[in-house]
């Protein structure tokens, strides 16, 4: 039987093979750490505590501003975008993309990720 | 939420050996400082009364200050330095922290009983030493206070829990 890791692992691996506009994914706790890593490079521990903390401050905004739960965060960089997806408050789906990539088909796999983590973390 | 204060005031006393070496000296010296307490305790609120803020502070409640500060500094000299004076202390810093008291002022008064401390123990250096290591101690905690009340609504304005913010400070 999968342990959990490879389940949480299988999830991302799906994710990132679903489009070529999809550099890199991982799961985040909120405390900052890095629970699977699939965002290549060796800057995980930095994304994990900056995902984390946009997700709290995210999730605080959307709280004091009364828009609901908060969900996602898109943010755009010159050279490519992050996008991050609440997990029930337990944990945060981050997922790097290209520049110029086909946001439509990235959130649709993306928030088919974050629907299968939140029933796994 | 005291656990980085105690852990700090603990490491502080081992620091300087402060159980085996000033903890048994303080309670043979209290008299002597005591001999000077209204005097100090007066000096410390007249001080305070020069800086306008700290003077609005503490107006309207001056004599009532003056008995919880002597007592205060009697028990600097009791000998006992563990869990129990620790928590009691802490508690101080709390109240002082609820009270809106910038730490600046903390800060300032401390160094004024210091110069005091200083000044009624010129001719003993080693019970100098002692009042100084135990007024920086209980410095540590009350200032421990505000330090540990700044994380905590630091926690809630961000939404970011402590250990996250102590991983992000690592990476500055
Ligand atoms: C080394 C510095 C200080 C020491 C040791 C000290 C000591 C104390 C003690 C023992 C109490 C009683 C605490 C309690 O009832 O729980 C107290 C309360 C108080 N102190 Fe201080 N104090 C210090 C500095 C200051 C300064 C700088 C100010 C003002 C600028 C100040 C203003 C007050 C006030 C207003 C209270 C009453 C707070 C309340 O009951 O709401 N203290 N202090």
């Amino acid at each position: 039987m999968a342990t959990k890791q490879e389940k949480i692992n299988a999830i991302l691996n799906e994710l990132k093979m679903a489009t070529s506009d999809i550099k890199g994914a991982g799961v985040i706790s909120p405390d900052g750490m890095m629970i699977a890593d699939q965002l290549g490079g060796n800057q995980g521990d930095a994304a994990a505590a900056m995902g984390a903390a946009l997700g709290s401050l995210a999730k605080r905004v959307t709280d004091t501003l009364k828009v609901g739960d908060f969900q996602e965060v898109n943010i755009r960089g010159a050279n490519a975008g992050i996008l991050l997806f609440d997990i029930e408050h337990r944990a945060s789906l981050i997922v790097i993309v290209n520049q110029g990539a086909n946001l439509g088909l990235v959130l649709l796999e993306a928030r088919q990720a974050q629907s299968q983590l939140g029933q796994m973390i | 939420m005291s656990e980085t204060t105690k852990n700090n005031f603990n490491r502080a006393k081992a620091f300087c050996n402060f159980d085996a070496v000033y903890a048994p000296l303080l309670p043979t010296i209290k008299d002597v400082v005591m001999k000077h307490g209204d005097e100090i305790t007066n000096t410390f609120y007249a001080e305070l009364a020069n800086d306008e803020v700290a003077a609005a502070i503490v107006s309207g409640r001056v004599e009532q200050l003056k008995v919880t500060h002597k007592q205060w500094m009697e028990e600097l000299f009791n000998g006992e330095y563990g869990d129990a004076y620790f928590a009691q202390r802490y508690k101080i810093g709390e109240t002082h922290v609820r009270a809106k008291i910038e730490p600046y002022f903390v800060e300032v008064i401390t160094s004024f009983l210091r110069r005091k401390f200083a000044e009624v123990l010129s001719d003993n250096p080693k019970a100098l030493e002692a009042a100084l290591t135990i007024l920086d101690l209980d410095a540590i905690i009350i200032i421990g206070a505000y330090h540990e009340d700044r994380m905590k609504r630091m926690s809630e304005v961000t939404g970011m829990n402590q250990a996250l913010l102590e991983r992000l400070m690592s990476f500055g």
